[in-house]
């Protein structure tokens, strides 16, 4: 049990310590599907809820977890990676982080002849494509790879003079959490609702009609014949019966 | 991060040479703020994901033209109930994976003295990696930890704990609503009544 628990955290460390973000995303799809299908239990078990509202909860709960998931790829993660990546590149920055940068441009010019965007996820399914083929990978690589400048990965910065990695982090920890923040707002409490309520809208009217054509189909359909009613029918039709007598013949 | 030299020059890319014109956040105030907020986690962020949610989502569902007056009651009702509870189902969960995960994952040598559940204290450390001190790796490490452990709660706190609480809001909501807009209509009528009498 110890073994499996410390291979686990392992685990953990190498594969996902370092790539938050995939992480995420993945656990993020997981846990919406997972909550989505709790709320769509929770909708069907309550009998105090007419069958009419079920029809529009049940579709509108379903579409909440591909909806979101769908925003968070679309809204969250970019307006995150906006924000990020303005900190990095030295775009958005506070007073510290600019003087600092400022006494060292020297050694941030080189870092213009680089690229260093390994996290992005186009510039990683290049590298898998053409693994074995440098020519189309040398030809290629221009149009494949963002060159991206990163502040965190120039030398100056990471021998960490005058303190600056502390500035840095915080301020960027900082932006993090306010842009994945606004993006989260944005994309789960904004745009989320509205779509889902649309989706919801159009599948209930849909379920609706469908009763409706079915409750139709019922009232005009003819009788189906069994063999029991069949002989009943047989029996009144043959059956002499007088109203004064119960005999029959 | 691996990082690779290529030969032309980008001339696109920002140059910090040349040092295009930044925004640049001159108020120490200001600074001081975001540098606290880059301090919040997955509990404050979940608080003010949940906050906002009741600010608006009720008002979407309540102004959803597209389905009958019904309906936009039982939804709006369900909508807080399930963020309501929701909120504070995900504040509790997220807050006791990361009292739990700094528990175990404690590098502070002093704490460490104490051998009382020792192995408690180091089973989420990673075994090939010896840390002494609390640093940015060691953060990465325990998030990346909580969001699997939050993840393996969520299964057990969505069917055990927000299912019922929230079935059980939804009607008391819808409930409560029903009563509301019957006195209502009630208040109108009698108005009605007595304004016709006079």
């Amino acid at each position: 049990m110890k073994l499996s628990l410390q291979k686990t955290v392992d685990g953990v460390y190498k594969h996902f310590s370092h790539d938050l973000g995939f992480m995420l995303l993945v656990t993020g799809a997981v846990g919406w599907a997972l909550s989505s299908l709790a709320h769509v239990t929770a909708v069907v078990i309550n009998k105090d809820i007419p069958k009419e509202q079920k029809n529009f909860l049940i579709p509108q709960e379903i579409a909440d977890a591909f909806v979101n998931i769908a925003a968070f790829i679309a809204i969250t993660h970019q307006f995150n990676k906006f924000g990020t990546r303005m900190v990095e590149s030295g775009k958005l920055t506070t007073a510290p982080i600019r003087n600092f940068l400022i006494k060292n441009q020297e050694s941030f010019k080189n870092l213009n002849e680089r690229i260093i965007d390994s996290n992005d996820l186009i510039s990683k399914y290049f590298k898998k494509v053409f693994k074995n083929d440098s020519a189309a990978k040398q030809k290629l690589e221009p149009f494949f790879t963002k060159r991206k400048v990163n502040i965190t990965d120039s030398d100056v910065f990471k021998n960490n003079q005058d303190n600056i990695q502390k500035d840095f982090y915080s301020f960027y920890d900082g932006v993090d959490f306010i842009s994945s923040t606004v993006g989260a707002i944005v994309s789960c409490n904004i745009v989320t609702p509205i779509l889902r309520n649309i989706f919801g809208a159009k599948r209930q009217k849909s379920l609706i009609m469908h009763d409706k054509l079915h409750q139709s189909s019922i009232m005009f359909a003819k009788p189906r014949v069994t063999l029991e009613s069949y002989a009943q029918n047989v029996s009144q039709k043959t059956s002499l019966t007088s109203p004064n007598s119960s005999m029959k013949i | 991060m691996p990082i690779k030299k290529i030969n032309s020059v980008n001339t696109d890319a920002p140059s910090f040479g040349a040092l295009p014109k930044p925004f640049v956040i001159k108020r120490a105030k200001t600074i001081d703020i975001l540098e606290k907020m880059g301090k919040f986690s997955s509990p404050q962020q979940r608080l003010f994901l949940g906050v906002t949610a009741l600010m608006t989502q009720p008002f979407i569902d309540l102004n959803n033209k597209s389905v009958d007056e019904k309906t936009r009651v039982v939804s709006c009702a369900r909508t807080i109930a399930k963020n309501f509870i929701g909120t504070i189902v995900g504040i509790t969960v997220r807050e006791l994976c990361i009292k739990a995960i700094d528990f175990c994952t404690e590098v502070d040598a002093k704490k460490l003295k104490d051998t009382k559940y020792f192995k408690f204290k180091t089973a989420l450390l990673p075994s090939n990696v010896k840390f002494k001190e609390v640093t940015r790796e060691l953060v990465k490490h325990r998030q990346a930890l909580g969001t699997f452990i939050a993840l393996g709660a969520m299964l057990f706190t969505n069917f055990a704990i927000d299912l019922p609480l929230t079935k059980w809001m939804t009607n008391l909501l819808v409930k409560k609503i029903e009563k509301g807009a019957q006195k209502k209509l009630e208040k109108q009528k009698q108005d009605k009544l007595q304004g016709g009498g006079k």
